[in-house]
């Protein structure tokens, strides 16, 4: 057993947040302005997204860390939550995968579809 | 339970109750909402009548309410550091702020959903609809609640008055706050802006 007590290392000064504030209020400037510099540039799409991922997850670890106090906190919440964080990411991207490769991998036979006449029902044939 | 909130309560884990419940439900709400992102991203080219997601999805919209929702999370943080230095004109203050934020980006997303079914797309004109406007409207659902659970909060300071210092119970609300916030983060990214992308 033990006493609960606010998790060590806390700064009783609010300038850290400001600093955190105005990293993710860039980096989600950073975000929008992505796409359009894609374009502009005729950057890969598929680079751009990857960029994206690593900026969102560089917010996330930040609110996750620091305005949640995760990084703060003991051993058992860190556990908790990264745990469920990395399961449901790694059935996301299993599914994401399985699923999208079955959509590719299906004769266009099966995807082909036609209404009918008077538009009550799809048919797929 | 004390008026001034400064008490140790020996528990199993070392850590409030109240505290380690809600990280419990957060890790519990990451399966919901990583289920719905999953579903979103397998159906989102499932269109066969209606606008497809590149034709109607307003980033600059998206943007603003994206960056009102982070700030709505600055002043929370704010608002328990005022709780903590038991200043309460502070704590009142930020509070107002995420109350405020929230409605606000609620107020985005209604004009959003609006604008869509004018544009032709409604909860059940394709697959990739549904996907989108239950993984929003599930968001949306939990703002909402933050939003009167924050309301809740205000309203009970000003009744309970300079007496009413309770960082713990802040702290939880502080925390379902900040995870609806990066719940967007990821749903901003993966729904709106890859759709551009990939």
């Amino acid at each position: 057993m033990g006493s609960t007590q606010h998790g060590s290392g806390h700064s009783s000064s609010t300038k850290l947040y400001w600093v955190f504030c105005a990293i993710l209020s860039f980096i989600t400037f950073i975000e929008w302005a992505a796409l359009h510099f894609k374009e502009s540039y005729n950057l890969n799409g598929g680079m751009v997204a990857a960029v994206l991922v690593v900026l969102s997850l560089i917010k996330f670890v930040m609110v996750v860390g620091w305005y949640m106090h995760l990084r703060y906190d003991i051993a058992m919440l860190k556990q908790v939550f990264i745990a469920s964080t990395i399961l449901i990411t790694g059935i996301a991207i299993a599914l994401v995968v399985i699923m999208t490769g079955e959509k590719h991998a299906m004769p266009k036979k099966a995807t082909s579809y036609h209404l009918v006449p008077d538009d009550s029902a799809i048919q797929f044939g | 339970m004390s008026e001034s909130g400064h008490h140790h309560i020996e528990t199993y884990t070392g850590v409030d109750n109240r505290k380690f419940a809600m990280w419990t439900l957060i890790a519990s709400e990451c399966f919901l909402f990583g289920t719905l992102i999953t579903n979103y991203m397998i159906n989102r080219d499932r269109v066969i009548t209606g606008p497809r997601a590149v034709e109607i999805y307003d980033i600059n919209l998206t943007t603003i309410s994206t960056f009102i929702l982070l700030m709505s999370s600055v002043a929370m943080v704010l608002a328990l550091h005022g709780c903590k230095e038991k200043n309460l004109k502070q704590f009142r203050t930020w509070t107002g702020v995420v109350i405020l934020g929230g409605l606000m980006f609620l107020g985005c997303q209604v004009y959003e959903f609006t604008h869509f079914v004018h544009q032709g797309l409604g909860l059940s004109t394709s697959v990739f609809a549904s996907s989108f406007y239950m993984l929003t409207g599930c968001h949306g659902a939990h703002v909402f609640v933050g939003v009167l659970w924050q309301l809740s909060i205000l309203i009970t300071s000003f009744k309970r008055g300079e007496k009413w210092f309770e960082p713990d119970i802040i702290e939880v609300a502080g925390l379902y706050w900040h995870f609806v916030d990066v719940i967007w983060i990821i749903i901003f990214t993966v729904v709106y802006l890859i759709t551009y992308l990939v």
